[in-house]
């Protein structure tokens, strides 16, 4: 049997909340896409498959995320694909034109902590447990962080949409 | 997460759309992984790095004058095949076979063509690579 199956059966599961993890560091699809490449990397080169695969796989990917946005930042280089004080505007790509402008402009205009609250637990479906776990802060701190930031983005977003 | 627990302005968030990852991004993931597998145990000669404009190979040397001499010459390739194609690319004579299975094993985005090769390619340009006197 394949050593790294795990691996392969991981990534197929939570592929798309991998590169969710890394972009919402990063702000830029390809660059979260080198991110949850070297992450595998890293992954396939494990002993063997750790006891919580998947929260363990996303702290490799947001580590190495965020490592790379420091990087980018000691260096003073001119960031290409965004910065955790600066949120990226880069976003998916997307046929919803100018709803999806309006969205994503208030999702950047958010502090980086908030918005990937609102990210990881919207668009990722990870409880406030498993984002408390993968930034390593308190449950209530994620679940305070998350309703602040609908709070905010509720009354951005009023002009686009009518309340049922 | 059931939508019916969400606010109004939660499903609407929710409505901006993520699409999966890339096919071609798939492939090179399971690929990587599968590569990864078939190398454990013996030493990381290859590692496959993917970066913005290309999937790329780089032979790190580890062991031996062979592998050192290996990974000089695959350096060099992952270098120009940035800007150049393969086969425009001038590197040293090499087995015809080698270079085949070298070419298959890059993926060039910029062309919007993914070429894979397959493990056994890369296990035979392994053992092509120690036996050419041209390394």
């Amino acid at each position: 049997m394949s050593h790294n199956a795990w691996l392969s059966d991981l990534y197929l599961a939570h592929r798309r909340l991998l590169l969710l993890v890394a972009w919402n560091v990063t702000g830029n699809r390809d660059t979260a896409e080198d991110i949850v490449h070297a992450a595998v990397v890293r992954l396939a080169q494990l002993p063997a498959s750790p006891a919580e695969p998947k929260s363990f796989a996303l702290k490799v990917v947001r580590n190495l995320a965020v490592d790379h946005m420091r990087t980018l930042q000691s260096r003073r280089e001119t960031p290409l694909d965004g910065d955790l004080n600066q949120p990226a505007i880069a976003r998916w790509d997307s046929e919803d034109g100018e709803l999806v402008e309006a969205i994503a402009a208030a999702l950047d205009s958010l502090d980086f902590e908030s918005r990937e609250a609102v990210r990881l637990h919207l668009h990722g479906e990870l409880t406030f447990r498993e984002i408390g776990e993968l930034v390593g802060k308190p449950l209530q701190t994620v679940a305070s962080r998350y309703r602040r930031a609908i709070d905010s983005l509720r009354k951005m977003m009023e002009a686009h949409y009518e309340p049922e | 997460m059931n939508q019916n627990d969400l606010s109004p302005i939660e499903q609407f968030l929710k409505r901006e759309h993520l699409p999966m990852p890339r096919e071609s991004f798939d492939r090179s993931i399971l690929l990587t992984i599968e590569a990864m597998d078939t190398l454990r145990g013996q030493k990381p000669w290859l590692a496959v790095h993917r970066r913005r404009t290309a999937l790329t190979m780089t032979a790190m040397a580890l062991t031996g004058i062979v592998s050192f001499m290996a990974g000089t010459y695959f350096d060099y390739v992952t270098t120009s095949h940035s800007t150049r194609a393969l086969t425009e690319v001038e590197a040293p004579p090499l087995d015809p076979e080698v270079q085949e299975s070298l070419s298959k094993l890059l993926f060039c985005q910029s062309s919007g063509e993914t070429i894979w090769g397959t493990i056994e390619q890369v296990r035979q340009m392994k053992m092509s690579s120690r036996s050419d006197p041209s390394f």
